[in-house]
C-alpha cells in the first residue's frame, strides 16, 4: 500500500472515530450554569414527616470544615424540619492543643466511637454521613454530595415516627425526656434508638482557609451550631424492636440527663434517631428544643 | 469477601478446570507465576509523640498476584486482605477478597482483555490507571479493553469500564480511545531516516448519572452527565536528542475538586533531553489548569482518578530530603524542571580513579494566574465559568522550589561516598493545609559512606541534617547499616527533631531493623517510632497518626 493510501485511510479512520466519539460522549453546558432550585416542598404520609439525619464530622483545627458547615447550614435552611444536623467533633482535628486557641474540647465518647467505627477521620475531614446509608463500603460522603443524598433519602416513605417530649428543670439542670416510637409499617427487624444532646450558638475559634466564609487562618468568633455535646443513651443506643416482631406496638422510652454546667440550656436540643441494628441505616430522626 | 468477587473467582477457576478436564493439552505449556507481600504492624501507645491506642493491637495488609500464561492466553487474579488496614491506609479497604482478576487473549493484530485492567494513554494526562499497593492507590478499570494493530506502526486502543472504589465499583463509566502512529515504521520501512517521529491522540469520556448539587442556597447546578477530554502528543528522537510534547483539554467538568466551575481544563507538558556518554541534560515544562478528572463528581480523596498529573520534581530517596514532598495541585500549577548529569572523567584530578557522578537538579512550581472571567464578579465561584487564565503566565504564588546537587564517587573497591545538598522552598499553606504559615525554607545536607571490607561484609553510615527556621525547626538523622551479602542486613537509625521551637516536642524517632533475603524471598522486621503527618488531597485533610511498634514485611515472588 502506498504512503498516500495509508495516510488517507488513517486520516479518515481517525476523523470518523473522533467524530463518533465527540458526538456521543460529551455534554456541553451553555450559560447560565444554574437553575432555581425547587423549594423544599412538604412530604408527609398521613401526617408523618420523613426526617433525614446528616452527620458532619468536623474539628476545630480542620481548615476546610467551615466550608462544610456552611453547606450543612444551607441544607438546613432548604429542608427545615425535614433535616436533622449533627456536628460531630472527632478525630485528629478535634484534639485539643496544648496551648493557644484550641485547648477547648468538643469531643464526646459517642462521637469518637462513631468516628472510629465508620472510619471517617481516617479518610479525612470534612466528610459526613447521611442516614448512615451505604455502610460498610460507600457511606462516607463529601459535603458536596450531601444535598443529593438528602434529597434521595427524603423521597422515601417514613416507616416510623418519633416524638420527643422534654421536661427541663432549670434549677437542678435535670432533663427528663420521653421518646415515643410509632410504627407505620410492618417491621420485623431489630432497631435501636439513640438520643443525644446538641448545642448551637457556641462561639469559639475555628481554623479556616476560605476567605469567603471568614478570616484566614483562624476565625476567632466562629459560631458552632448543632455540636454533639453528649449521648443521653449509650453510644449505640437502646433496642426498641427485635427481629421477628412484626407491626410492633408503639414503644415509649424515658431518659434523664444532668446538663453539664458549661452548656446553655436555651441553645440545646435533644436529637433522637432510630437505626437498623445490622445495617446501621437510620430510618427516622427527630429533634426538639430542650427548653420547650 | 462479597458475593461478586467470590463468583468472579469461581468463574475463573471453573473455566480453568473445564479446560483441564476436556483438553489436557491446554495445561501443558502453561506457566504460573506470581508474587506475594504481607505487611503486619503491632502497635504500642505512645502519648509523647501522639501515638494513640490501637484497639486491634495488630493490623495487617497482604496481597498475592497469580498469573497464568499459556501461549496467547493469559489470566490472573490478585487476592487482597486488610485485617485491619495498617495505619495510614484508607479504612475502607477493611476486609478480604479478589478485587482484581482478568482474562486476555492476544495475537499479532489483536489483544483483548476482559475483567480488571490498567492502561495509560501517552503521559497519562487524560487516562492512566495504575496501582501502587504500598501507597494504597488503585484506580483499576473493570470492563473490556481492546488493542488493535492494523498495520505495523499503528496501534489503536479502546476501553470501557468502571473504576475500583475499595471493594466496590465507582458510579461513573469511562470510555477511551487512543491511537499511536510510529511514522518511521509506516513511511520509512528501510530505516533510512535518522529522525524518529511518533504521533498520538486520545479521547476519553466519562458518564455519571445526574444528581442534585446546589451552587448556593437558591440555585441548583445544571450538570453534564458526560464529560469528554482529548489529548494529542508527539515524540521526536534524533540520536541523543529527544523532544516530547503532549497537550490535553477537558470539557466542562464541575466537581468538588474545582468547586463546581464550568471552565475547560487544559494541560501542556513539554520535555527536551540530550544524552551522550558521560553527560545528560533534561529540561521540562508543564502547565496544568483545572485538570482533575475523576469518574465521580463529589469524590475528594485519592480514589476514582481517571488521569494522572505528574509532579515535575525529583523524588528524593533520603528521609530528610523527602520530608517536604510536593503534591501536584490539579486545579492549577506552572512547573519547570531542569537536570544535568555529568560524569567527571576517571583518572582526572577532580574525578578520582573511577570518575565522579555529578547531578544538578532544579525545579520550580508556581500557581497559575487567575483573573476574573468576562461577565463574572469573582474568581472560582460555583456555578460559573470560574476564572480566566493566560496560558503562558506564571502565577504569583510559589508552591515549591527545589535546587539539589549530588556527588557520588567510588574511591576504590572498598569505599564509596555520596554527598548531597538540597535547598527547598515548600508552601506548607497550600500543600498541607496550614493557612497563614510562612513558606518553609529548608537547607538539607546529606552524607553517606559505604565501606566494604570484604566480599561479604559492608557497612554504610549516613548522616542527614535539615535546617529550617519554619515549621518544626531543625532535624538531624543518622543511620548505620551493616549488611552481610547476600542475605542479611541490620540497620539502626534515629531521627531527632532537636531544633523544634517547642522544647517539649523535641522528639527522637529511633528505629531498629533487620532483614533476611533468600533468593526471591525477603523478610524484614523493624521496631521503632514513626512521626505523624498531615496529608491533604482535594480539600480534605487527614492526619496520619504517629506510631510506635513493630512491623514485619514479607515479600516473595515465584
Amino acid at each position: 500500500m502506498s504512503a498516500t493510501t495509508i495516510l488517507f485511510k488513517l486520516k479518515s479512520m481517525a476523523i470518523l472515530l473522533a467524530g463518533i466519539f465527540l458526538l456521543v460522549a460529551c455534554d456541553k453546558i451553555d450559560e447560565p450554569f444554574t437553575k432555581k432550585a425547587a423549594s423544599g416542598g412538604n412530604d408527609t404520609t398521613g401526617g408523618v414527616t420523613k426526617r433525614v439525619l446528616l452527620e458532619d464530622y468536623t474539628g476545630h483545627t480542620c481548615v476546610n470544615c467551615p466550608k462544610a458547615a456552611k453547606i450543612a447550614q444551607g441544607l438546613k435552611t432548604t429542608y427545615g424540619d425535614r433535616l436533622v444536623v449533627l456536628a460531630i467533633h472527632a478525630g485528629g482535628f478535634a484534639n485539643p492543643t496544648s496551648g493557644g486557641d484550641f485547648t477547648y474540647d468538643f469531643r464526646t465518647d459517642a462521637g469518637t466511637a462513631w468516628d472510629s467505627f465508620f472510619g471517617i477521620s481516617n479518610v479525612g475531614n470534612p466528610n459526613g454521613l447521611v442516614n448512615r446509608k451505604g455502610y460498610p463500603g460507600n457511606h462516607i460522603l463529601s459535603p458536596s454530595a450531601w444535598g443529593g443524598a438528602i434529597s434521595t433519602a427524603l423521597a422515601g416513605e417514613p416507616e416510623l415516627d418519633l416524638a420527643i417530649s422534654n421536661q427541663y428543670n432549670a434549677s437542678t439542670r435535670q432533663l427528663s425526656t420521653e421518646i415515643t416510637t410509632t410504627f407505620l409499617s410492618p417491621l420485623d427487624i431489630s432497631l435501636h434508638l439513640v438520643v443525644v444532646l446538641t448545642e448551637s450558638g457556641i462561639v469559639k475559634p475555628q481554623r479556616n482557609n476560605d476567605a469567603t466564609i471568614g478570616i484566614v487562618p483562624v476565625i476567632p468568633d466562629y459560631v458552632h451550631n448543632h455540636v454533639l455535646r453528649a449521648a443521653i443513651t449509650s453510644t449505640w443506643g437502646t433496642q426498641v424492636t427485635y427481629a421477628g416482631s412484626t407491626y410492633p406496638a408503639p414503644v415509649i422510652k424515658s431518659f434523664t440527663y444532668a446538663l453539664n454546667s458549661g452548656f446553655v440550656p436555651e441553645n440545646c436540643e435533644v436529637v433522637a434517631f432510630v437505626y437498623n441494628s445490622d445495617t446501621k441505616e437510620v430510618l427516622q430522626a427527630a429533634e426538639a428544643d430542650l427548653v420547650q | 469477601m462479597n458475593l461478586k468477587s467470590t463468583l468472579s473467582l469461581a468463574t475463573v477457576l471453573i473455566l480453568l478446570s473445564c479446560f483441564s478436564a476436556g483438553a489436557q493439552n491446554f495445561l501443558e505449556g502453561g506457566k504460573v507465576t506470581g508474587n506475594f507481600q504481607l505487611d503486619a504492624q503491632v502497635y504500642r501507645a505512645d502519648s509523647a509523640i501522639g501515638a494513640y491506642e490501637v484497639e486491634e493491637k495488630i493490623r495487617m495488609n497482604a496481597f498475592a498476584n497469580l498469573l497464568y500464561s499459556n501461549g496467547n492466553f493469559n489470566a490472573g487474579l490478585r487476592f487482597e486482605s486488610y485485617l485491619n488496614p495498617i495505619l495510614g491506609y484508607d479504612p475502607r479497604y477493611k476486609g478480604s477478597g479478589v478485587p482484581y482478576w482478568f482474562g486476555s487473549w492476544s495475537n499479532e493484530q489483536f489483544e483483548i482483555t476482559v475483567g480488571n485492567f490498567y492502561e495509560q494513554f501517552g503521559s497519562g494526562m487524560v487516562l492512566r490507571s495504575y496501582e501502587e499497593r504500598n501507597l494504597g492507590y488503585d484506580n483499576a478499570f473493570k470492563g473490556a479493553k481492546v488493542k488493535f494493530t492494523p498495520y505495523q506502526g499503528v496501534t489503536l486502543k479502546g476501553l470501557i469500564g468502571t473504576q475500583r472504589f475499595f471493594w466496590e465499583q465507582g458510579t461513573g463509566i469511562v470510555r477511551g480511545l487512543d491511537g499511536e502512529f510510529a511514522l518511521n515504521e509506516l513511511f520509512d520501512k528501510e530505516g533510512k531516516c535518522k529522525t524518529r517521529v511518533t504521533l498520538g491522540g486520545s479521547f476519553v469520556s466519562k458518564y455519571q448519572p445526574l444528581e442534585e448539587i446546589m451552587a448556593n442556597d437558591t440555585a441548583m447546578l445544571i450538570l453534564p452527565a458526560n464529560v469528554a477530554s482529548w489529548a494529542t502528543r508527539f515524540n521526536i528522537n534524533h540520536g541523543g536528542f529527544n523532544l516530547d510534547g503532549e497537550y490535553a483539554n477537558k470539557m466542562n467538568d464541575p466537581t468538588s475538586v474545582n468547586n463546581f466551575i464550568y471552565k475547560n481544563g487544559e494541560s501542556l507538558l513539554l520535555q527536551a533531553s540530550y544524552s551522550q556518554k558521560g553527560f545528560g541534560i533534561i529540561a521540562s515544562a508543564k502547565r496544568t489548569d483545572n485538570m482533575s478528572f475523576k469518574s465521580k463528581r463529589t469524590e475528594t480523596g485519592n480514589s476514582l482518578d481517571i488521569n494522572y498529573l505528574p509532579a515535575l520534581t525529583r523524588q528524593h530517596a533520603y528521609s530528610l530530603s523527602a520530608m517536604y514532598p510536593y503534591a501536584t495541585q490539579p486545579n492549577g500549577e506552572m512547573a519547570l524542571q531542569g537536570q544535568v548529569n555529568y560524569k567527571i572523567i576517571k583518572d582526572s584530578k577532580i574525578g578520582g580513579k573511577y570518575g565522579t557522578d555529578v547531578a544538578v537538579n532544579f525545579s520550580r512550581i508556581t500557581s497559575i494566574k487567575r483573573e476574573i472571567a468576562e461577565g463574572e464578579t469573582s474568581i472560582g465561584q460555583s456555578g460559573t465559568v470560574g476564572y480566566s487564565s493566560p496560558f503562558f503566565t506564571f502565577g504569583d504564588e510559589l508552591y515549591f522550589q527545589d535546587l539539589n546537587i549530588e556527588l557520588q564517587r567510588k574511591f576504590n573497591n572498598q569505599y564509596k561516598a555520596l554527598l548531597s545538598y538540597v535547598y527547598l522552598n515548600y508552601n506548607i499553606d497550600v500543600i498541607e493545609g496550614h493557612p497563614g504559615e510562612p513558606l518553609v525554607k529548608a537547607h538539607i545536607l546529606i552524607a553517606e559512606i559505604t565501606y566494604k571490607y570484604d566480599l561479604k561484609n559492608a557497612i554504610k553510615i549516613e548522616v542527614q541534617h535539615l535546617a529550617t527556621k519554619q515549621d518544626e525547626g531543625d532535624w538531624l538523622q543518622y543511620l548505620v547499616e551493616y549488611s552481610i551479602a547476600p542475605k542479611w542486613f541490620f540497620t539502626f537509625s534515629d531521627q531527632f527533631n532537636y531544633g523544634n521551637p517547642d522544647k517539649d516536642r523535641r522528639f527522637h524517632y529511633p528505629t531498629l531493623s533487620a532483614g533476611y533475603t533468600q533468593g526471591s524471598n525477603r523478610l524484614s522486621l523493624t521496631y521503632g517510632k514513626q512521626r505523624e503527618g498531615i496529608v491533604c488531597v482535594g480539600g480534605v485533610c487527614r492526619t496520619v497518626p504517629a506510631s510506635n511498634g513493630l512491623s514485619l514485611t514479607l515479600t516473595s515472588s515465584f
